[in-house]
C-alpha cells in the first residue's frame, strides 16, 4: 500500500484520533493531554496546547508558520485497556522519532477499528469475577454457583441491551433489578443466603473505573474531569440502588 | 485468609472484562490478591482503616509494576481496586432503607462513606507521591 504524504492538518487529525482512543478506553486526563502534546512535538510542531475532558478534546499547535487546531467530540465509552497500552506504546515510539506519521496513522486506525469486546470474553470474565467475589464475601459452594449463574445472566442482558440502548443508567438499573429478583427467587426455592448472592453479583457492576479515574484526575489537577467522572459514578450507584429496590418490591409482592 | 486470596479471581475477572493485555492479567490478579489479603488480615485489628492500608498497597504495587513493565498504571490499578469497594455495606444500606429500618441504614451508610474515604485516601496519597514530577509546559 502506498501511503500518501500527510500534511499538517492530517497531523492534527492523527493527534486527536490518538487522544480519542485513550479517552474512550478509560485513560486519565493527564495521560491524554501528555500524549497529544508529545505527538505534536515529535512531528515538528513548535508550540502545543492540548486540552481534554471526558467528552471533548482540543489540540492547537503552531507548525511551519501556520496555527492549526482540531476539536474532537467524544461520545462512545468502552473499556479496552489493551488499546490504552498500545496507544501509549506508540506515543513512546513517536517520542523517540522511531515511527513515521504515515505508519502511526495506519496503526491508530487499526487499533480504533478493532473490536475485542466480545460476548464470550465478557461472560467468562464475569464468571471468574463473581466466583472470586462470592468466596471473598464468605459464600458456600451452592451460593457461589447461583451467584455465578445469576450474575452471568445479568451481564449477558446488559451486554446485549447495551448495543441497542447505550444508556449506562438504564443498563445498570436493569442489571441490578435482574440480580435482586433472580436471587430472591433462588433463595425462595433453595435455602440460600440471598444477600451474599446479590452482593457478589453487584460487585460486577459497581462503577470502580469511574471512581478510580475521578480520584486520579482530581489529584492530577484536572478538577473538572474529576468532578464529571464522580458524577458519572454517582449516577450509576443511584441506578444500582433503584434497580435493587424495584427487585425487592417485586419479590415482596410475589412471595 | 482463603477469602482474601479469592480477590485474585475477582481482579482477574475484571482484567478480562477490561481487556487487560494477556501477559499482564496475572499481575493484575496478584495485585488484587495483595489488596484483598491485606484487607481481610488487618480488618479484625484495624477495622475500616485496613481498607486504607489495602488501597495504599494496591496503588503502590500498581505504580511500581507500571514502571517496571512499561505499561500504564491504570491496567493494574483499575482491576485491583474494585474488590475493595464496600459493595456489602452499599447493598445493606439500600436493603435497610427499603425495610424502613432507618437506624441500621444510617449505620451502614456511614460505613460506606468511611470505607470510601479510606480507599480514596490511600489511592490519593500514592497517586500524589508519584505525580510529584511537575507537568512540563511547552
Amino acid at each position: 500500500m502506498t501511503e500518501k504524504k500527510l500534511n499538517n492538518e492530517d497531523l492534527a487529525l492523527v493527534i486527536t484520533k490518538a487522544g480519542r482512543i485513550l479517552i474512550e478506553n478509560g485513560a486519565e486526563i493527564w495521560r491524554v493531554e501528555d500524549t497529544m502534546t508529545r505527538l505534536a512535538l515529535a512531528y515538528g510542531a513548535d508550540s502545543v496546547d492540548s486540552y481534554a475532558t471526558p467528552t471533548m478534546l482540543i489540540v492547537s499547535f503552531a507548525k511551519d508558520g501556520h496555527l492549526i487546531h482540531n476539536v474532537k467530540r467524544v461520545r462512545l465509552k468502552t473499556v479496552d485497556l489493551a488499546k490504552l497500552a498500545e496507544v501509549n506504546a506508540l506515543s513512546r515510539q513517536a517520542g523517540d522519532r522511531a515511527i513515521s506519521l504515515e505508519a502511526l496513522s495506519v496503526q491508530l486506525t487499526d487499533i480504533e477499528k478493532r473490536n475485542d469486546d466480545t460476548f464470550l470474553v465478557n461472560i467468562i470474565g464475569a464468571a471468574i469475577c463473581v466466583l472470586g467475589f462470592a468466596f471473598f464475601f464468605g459464600a458456600n459452594f451452592h451460593e457461589a454457583l447461583w451467584a455465578i449463574i445469576i450474575a452471568v445472566l445479568a451481564k449477558a442482558f446488559t451486554f446485549l441491551a447495551g448495543r441497542y440502548v447505550p444508556s449506562a443508567f438504564f443498563n445498570h438499573l436493569a442489571a441490578s433489578f435482574i440480580l435482586t429478583f433472580l436471587a430472591g427467587a433462588a433463595a425462595h426455592i433453595f435455602p440460600l443466603n440471598r444477600d451474599t448472592i446479590i452482593i457478589s453479583g453487584l460487585m460486577l457492576f459497581v462503577p470502580g473505573l469511574a471512581i478510580t479515574n475521578a480520584i486520579r484526575d482530581s489529584v492530577g489537577g484536572d478538577l473538572l474531569s474529576g468532578l464529571s467522572r464522580a458524577t458519572e459514578a454517582l449516577f450509576i450507584a443511584i441506578a444500582l440502588a433503584l434497580g435493587s429496590v424495584l427487585g425487592f418490591m417485586l419479590t415482596e409482592v410475589l412471595w | 485468609m482463603v477469602e482474601g486470596m479469592m480477590a485474585f479471581f475477582a481482579a482477574l475477572g475484571y482484567a478480562m472484562i477490561f481487556h487487560v493485555p494477556y501477559k499482564e492479567m496475572l499481575y493484575s490478579g496478584l495485585v488484587g490478591m495483595a489488596g484483598g489479603l491485606t484487607y481481610k488480615l488487618l480488618f479484625p485489628y484495624f477495622g475500616t482503616a485496613s481498607l486504607f492500608m489495602a488501597s495504599l498497597i494496591v496503588s503502590l504495587l500498581s505504580e511500581i509494576l507500571a514502571r517496571i513493565r512499561h505499561f500504564p498504571t491504570s491496567i493494574y490499578l483499575l482491576c485491583a481496586l474494585v474488590p475493595l469497594v464496600p459493595g456489602g455495606s452499599m447493598y445493606y444500606t439500600v436493603l435497610t432503607l427499603f425495610e424502613k429500618n432507618y437506624a441500621a441504614a444510617l449505620s451502614y451508610g456511614l460505613d460506606v462513606l468511611s470505607s470510601a474515604v479510606a480507599i480514596v485516601m490511600g489511592c490519593t496519597l500514592i497517586a500524589a507521591l508519584f505525580k510529584m514530577k511537575k507537568r512540563q509546559q511547552y
